[in-house]
């Protein structure tokens, strides 16, 4: 029979969300772990194999790109679930919401008065220099002043105990369907445990989200037609972007099923036309329209841009939002929450140090071989460099490239990843890996709403740092405990 | 209110559902028939018919593999007309509009394609090329019970038969083609009358038509009542004039109505009334006419449904 209190094995020197949970008085993971205790391996193995298998069998994959070609991948699911408190999710609560109104406040400013700039908070040059940084928002203001509809947090949990944010994804944050379906997948398998334990509900965000769309749309109820823009059905996302659609009640469309007209924007049906009023878009600024973008986009839609400007329809999130997913700008939100809100940051940010400046730059290249450098613009975990991983000759060539473009680089201490207990299929044990939490924010409601618990991924590989599905990490359901 | 990609996905979901589930019954009748004593050493016949069937190109001339053959018809990726490929083109439709139709439809075309997949990957040998066409039956079955229960019998599901039924018309008139040639290739072959009867008694395992002839004929087997029954028995659901009614209805029932719909539906009742006209089947030559004209009506077909619904830009 299981015994995980007693037997699991946290990794020292490292904050274990398991281990540091159950030496508390009143254990979250005790009382999880006592519904499994009567459970065997062979029970948990064959439970861990049907939750498998209802993926694949459902298509609940994201796309996984080699060099050859795009593999379909089940995102792997562990079923060992991520506690949090009631209290230590409302300080996270607190600290995203905080966050997101302030990088909201933020966007609007530099795309309109750009007092934060006048009054040397951010410097204009890092604005300027952000390759999301989009001409064509200049003076315009979107639908209640809403930009960042929805926003990802990538949160990490230090060995001193604390969140910190790592980064915000305001673009186009991915894996909430992940979320859902794991709750799912979690009740069908370990119903007992729900029986015993309060948890959060996850299942309110698709509601949120279309309120959210509904209310930015500046029509009536009842006559807003919003729909969510896919690449196809080749993109890794895919499956969220059905599910979100369907969830939601909303078309799926790529950018052939519309077209625009005297500014309007409509679908092309096999009948009567339909005007579209929100634009849910899961594809990035530069596909968006090939008449201002990228001219050969045979994603986007010729002439949305211009329907979007004159107020014709909204899109979710915002163009140009992507400037605060620019790294190097992330690390200045602290600063954005001081003056937009006059308030101390809830949540730190990573200490992070700005390769454009002399002083961070000199204390980067002096102190590589510690430290974790990353392009400011990429995301997925795609060039991140954990420097102390690197061979010299890799070191200089990371360093040769840092000097040659500065700008185009963040470094941050490697930070150490709490890490929790996860099942491991090729040595059927339980051990600890690294793992973040994603939070999932919305804006635009009657009030800003955050997914109770949000997504923690995992890495897979023993003492890995990287958890992105990318690169082959997995997902825990996240569980929220209500008081 | 559905967007046109949308409309050609269900269509063409339609279409190689119903493909599959012809080339599986075709392979499956084949692969019995190079068991049985008659066929046995005609087995290169088999397999050229199969591959006729399947569309696979093959030299003439060329000495055949039949592992390569099987390799080929069943689970060749680089070959568009392989069982995997069908599967693979009909689960692409279907992942294409999964926000259109039921879960439940994605989620039994998704487990088809993961059998099929899997079966490939595992690859083939003489014992399990049965298991493996039955299998694939099964599938196809619960897809298409699945489609009949949880779409809703509107534009979606119209569409979607529409797509069916003219896939079954091309179908049974490529299975018609087939025999008629296999047959006039052993009657040029001198006394094959053996292998000629059996010919014509796997047209109708084909279809699923043999025990249904035999009802009706009473035993008595001749060309010109299989003829009849596969050409125009109403209440034969493999028939052509089952299929080419059900395409009638299926279209005439689709509430949108494009502004071209009504010469198009003049078009293929006018057509349709002289398809069903057709009672020569004493006469093989006629047939054969009948039957290349009905496949040159229904591509015509095929091309009018692509413009109305769904033209290309």
């Amino acid at each position: 029979m299981l015994d995980l209190a007693n037997t699991y094995q946290a990794a020292p020197h490292l904050f274990d969300e398991v281990a540091a949970d159950l030496a508390k008085d009143s254990s979250c993971y005790e009382r999880f772990f006592s519904n499994l205790t009567g459970t065997d391996l062979d029970t948990f193995k064959r439970l861990n194999d049907a939750a498998k298998i209802s993926f694949l069998n459902q298509g609940i994959t994201y796309a996984l790109y080699t060099n050859e070609e795009s593999v379909e991948q089940i995102f792997p699911f562990d079923l060992i679930p991520r506690i949090l408190t009631g209290d230590e999710w409302a300080e996270i609560e607190r600290g995203v919401i905080q966050r997101n109104i302030a990088l909201n406040h933020f966007i609007h400013d530099v795309y309109n008065k750009q007092q934060i700039i006048k009054d040397n908070i951010v410097p204009e040059y890092l604005i300027r220099s952000s390759s999301h940084y989009c001409d064509m928002m200049e003076n315009f203001s979107p639908p209640k002043d809403i930009y960042i509809h929805i926003c990802g947090s990538d949160l990490i949990r230090h060995s001193d105990g604390n969140f910190y944010v790592l980064e915000d994804n305001v673009r186009s944050p991915s894996g909430v369907s992940y979320v859902l379906t794991n709750r799912v997948a979690m009740q069908r398998v370990l119903t007992h445990s729900f029986k015993e334990t309060s948890v959060e509900a996850v299942d309110n965000y698709t509601n949120q989200l279309l309120q959210s769309l509904w209310n930015v749309s500046g029509r009536e109820l009842g006559d807003i037609f919003c729909v969510l823009l896919t690449p196809g059905s080749y993109n890794s996302a895919y499956f969220e972007h059905t599910f979100l659609a369907q969830k939601m009640g909303i078309e799926l469309v790529e950018g052939r099923d519309l077209f625009v007209k005297d500014d309007y924007v409509y679908l092309d049906t096999i009948g009567d036309k339909v005007r579209v009023d929100v634009i849910y878009r899961r594809i990035d600024d530069s596909y968006l329209d090939p008449e201002v973008f990228l001219a050969d986009s045979q994603l986007g839609v010729p002439g949305l841009m211009g329907a979007y400007l004159k107020g014709n329809v909204a899109i979710v999130n915002a163009p140009g939002t992507g400037i605060s997913d620019d790294k190097a700008v992330c690390s200045l939100v602290p600063k954005m929450i001081k003056y937009y809100l006059d308030e101390d940051p809830i949540i730190p940010n990573v200490p992070t140090y700005l390769c454009h400046l002399e002083d961070d730059l000199k204390y980067t290249l002096e102190n590589l071989s510690k430290l974790v450098v990353k392009p400011v613009d990429m995301s997925g975990g795609y060039g991140v460099c954990i420097c102390d991983e690197m061979t010299k000759a890799e070191l200089e060539e990371l360093a040769g490239k840092i000097k040659g473009n500065p700008r185009n680089f963040i470094a941050q201490p490697k930070m150490s990843l709490s890490t929790h207990a996860t099942y491991i299929e090729d040595s059927s044990t339980f051990e600890p890996r690294h793992i973040d939490l994603r939070t999932f924010t919305i804006l635009g409601g009657s009030e800003p709403f955050v997914l109770k618990g949000g997504l923690t991924r995992t890495a897979l590989v023993k003492d890995s740092l990287i958890v992105n599905s990318s690169q082959g990490g997995g997902s825990k359901d996240t569980w929220v405990i209500k008081d | 209110m559905i967007l046109a990609r949308v409309a050609e996905s269900l269509y063409w979901m339609g279409r190689n559902i119903e493909r599959s589930d012809h080339c599986v019954r075709y392979l499956k009748v084949q692969y019995n028939s190079t068991l049985e004593p008659a066929m046995a050493q005609n087995k290169d016949f088999a397999l050229r018919s199969i591959l006729f069937m399947a569309g696979t190109d093959i030299n003439s001339g060329e000495a055949l593999d039949e592992a390569e053959v099987w390799r080929k018809v069943l689970y060749d990726a680089s070959n568009p007309n392989s069982m995997f490929s069908l599967v693979w083109h009909a689960r692409e439709n279907a992942r294409s509009i999964r926000n259109t139709i039921s879960a439940p439809l994605w989620e039994s075309i998704n487990r088809w394609y993961l059998f099929c997949k899997q079966a490939g990957q595992l690859g083939s040998n003489s014992q399990n090329i049965f298991q493996f066409c039955d299998e694939l039956t099964a599938h196809i079955a619960q897809t298409r019970a699945t489609m009949y229960n949880t779409l809703l019998h509107g534009d979606v599901w119209r569409l979607t038969c529409l797509g069916i039924y003219v896939e079954r018309t091309l179908q049974v008139l490529r299975i018609l083609h087939s025999k008629i040639s296999d047959s006039a290739i052993l009657t040029n072959n001198g006394d094959n009358k053996a292998l000629l009867f059996y010919q014509w008694t796997n047209l109708l395992k084909s279809l699923e038509a043999f025990d249904i002839h035999n009802s009706l004929s009473r035993g008595l087997t001749t060309r010109a009542g299989i003829f009849e029954l596969v050409l125009s028995n109403i209440h034969f659901p493999r028939s052509l004039s089952h299929s080419t009614s059900a395409v009638e209805k299926h279209l005439t029932k689709i509430s949108v109505r494009p502004s071209n719909f009504d010469e198009m539906s003049g078009w293929y009742a006018e057509k349709h009334e002289g398809f069903l006209g057709f009672s020569d089947f004493e006469d093989e030559e006629k047939v054969i006419d009948h039957i290349e004209a009905t496949d040159a009506w229904m591509r015509e077909v095929h091309d009018r449904i692509e413009n109305l619904y769904f033209p290309r830009k």
